[in-house]
């Protein structure tokens, strides 16, 4: 029998790729079979019951053209989950799927939809893809699959041409898909150009998501000031409320706060984010920032909201340990492995100078327990001295 | 009944006992150390007792603020969490 792969029966058919991944998998295609992470479809095979709906795909349908759309939804409104399993178009559907699955924490089902998307011939559907599987397995500890997938991402931005005007929107959205790589899991990326040229060139929800990219850099060179600057201004710029965009400002606005100790404005934009976050599970924001929040969660949702509080530390223990065994082999881990979500807030505190008092006024504890909560993250980590802490927790 | 060990700190001929305690979760002993700001102690030649977690000493290093960061820190074996000061001018203010 001859066989011809998922892209050529796509083309044959005049259907996505995703279609015939989706076709074979529930058995539609008969003969197909499952070689790796590829599927070979006999050739000449046909879904008969899919007849109908490919002559009408040819024809009418229009493709769904727009990458990372949950960062360009305007608003969420009523169960977010209804509303994306009604949307007919299944390109569409699987996209939106893919980025609201991971945002929740159902990381193996944004996994499952998006590794149909790694080698779409769709560039946006083919860049979320990449983005979010590499996160995905970040979190579900597949860390040959985080270097696979930030590899194909990296090598997709290598082989363009980024000067290209003609491709420029496009161009823009690969920059910015790097630079979200680079950025959030500080992988080593010197290719890729700055996202500030390239800005102009996003749709708004991107827009703010790259301003907040901006200030998130502005964050790691300690400019506190500047970060918490261009945050405010992407805030106060956007003309729709764009959730997802919004969530990410209103954290690094509260992680920028806390370290100019601006402790109340710390609080309130972490209740915004909060706000804006929790009634959908968007967890993720929380998760990827844990370790810079600082306290905050601790110290505004823990009593209050224990059960959002705890799903979020399940998934940064998950987050944090994967990313320390992907690129801080020195530490390999042991920060996140051995403390426990107060140690390592109290760790995170007392690294970056701030004494026994301070801690126990901000996390409402006396300074008595916050100094033997010190002597236990010593103990654990065999270590005795601010210096040596700060190697752990601030790479 | 907790698993407990003791561990003598010896320093410039002082001694000082601590208890650790066995903690399961984590699978391993956790000291009982004195708190030295509480009770000072000093040794026969006049040096202080101190927790390395203690940040508001004068003369700590600028940079880190705590007694386990300083180079006048000392301690009977590196990563302890009870040293002495070695720094000659809280010394004299000890005498």
């Amino acid at each position: 029998m001859k066989f011809e792969t998922a892209n050529q029966a796509a083309a044959r058919l005049g259907v996505t790729v995703r279609a015939v991944q989706k076709w074979a998998k529930e058995g539609k295609l008969e003969g197909a079979q499952k070689i790796g992470r590829d599927w070979m479809i006999p050739f000449g095979a046909v879904a008969t019951e899919t007849k109908v709906d490919v002559v009408e795909t040819k024809a009418t349908k229009k493709v769904f053209d727009v990458a990372f759309p949950m960062f360009q939804l305007p608003y969420f409104s009523g169960e977010l989950l209804e509303h994306i399993n009604k949307i007919s178009d299944p390109d569409e559907r699987d996209l939106y799927l893919i980025e609201y699955y991971y945002f929740i924490g159902e990381l193996e089902k944004s996994e499952e939809i998006a590794e149909l998307y790694i080698d779409s011939p769709n560039l946006k559907h083919r860049l979320s893809a990449k983005l979010f599987s590499t996160f995905d397995n970040m979190i579900t500890g597949h860390l040959h699959k985080v270097h696979f997938a930030a590899g194909l991402l990296k090598s997709e931005i290598e082989n363009s041409d980024l000067t290209d005007e003609s491709a420029i929107r496009d161009n823009a959205l690969k920059v910015f898909a790097g630079v979200v790589l680079k950025t959030q899991l500080h992988t080593p990326f010197e290719t890729v150009p700055q996202i500030e040229d390239y800005i102009k060139h996003l749709p708004e929800g991107l827009r703010i998501i790259a301003l907040y990219l901006s200030a998130y850099k502005a964050y790691l060179a300690k400019d506190y000031s500047r970060s918490l600057g261009i945050a405010q201004a992407a805030i106060n710029c956007a003309t729709m409320q764009y959730p997802m965009p919004m969530i990410y400002c209103n954290i690094i606005c509260a992680i920028d706060c806390i370290n100019l100790l601006q402790l109340n404005k710390a609080g309130e934009y972490i209740k915004r984010a909060w706000e804006l976050a929790i009634p959908y599970k968007m967890y993720m924001p929380f998760v990827e920032h844990y370790s810079i929040l600082q306290g905050l969660l601790e110290n505004n949702f823990k009593r209050s909201d224990i059960d959002n509080y705890n799903k979020i530390i399940e998934l940064a223990r998950k987050y944090n340990t994967s990313w320390y065994q992907v690129y801080n082999k020195k530490t390999d881990g042991k920060v996140t492995m051995e403390l426990t979500p107060t140690e390592f807030t109290i760790a995170m505190l007392y690294s970056r100078n701030w004494r026994a008092k301070e801690i126990a006024a901000h996390m409402h504890i006396s300074e008595r327990t916050v100094t033997n909560y010190i002597q236990v993250i010593y103990e654990k980590l065999n270590i005795n001295g601010r210096k040596e802490l700060e190697k752990y927790v601030m790479n | 009944m907790a698993k407990t060990l003791n561990r003598q700190f010896v320093l410039y001929g002082d001694i000082v006992d601590v208890m650790f305690v066995y903690n399961e979760s984590s699978d391993k002993y956790f000291g009982d150390y004195p708190d030295f700001d509480e009770s000072p102690r000093i040794t026969p030649c006049g040096r202080r007792w101190v927790n390395a977690t203690k940040d508001d000493c004068p003369y700590a290093d600028k940079e880190y603020g705590d007694c386990g960061s300083c180079q006048y820190y000392r301690c009977e074996h590196p990563g302890d969490l009870i040293g002495v000061c070695d720094n000659e001018k809280l010394r004299k203010e000890a005498i």
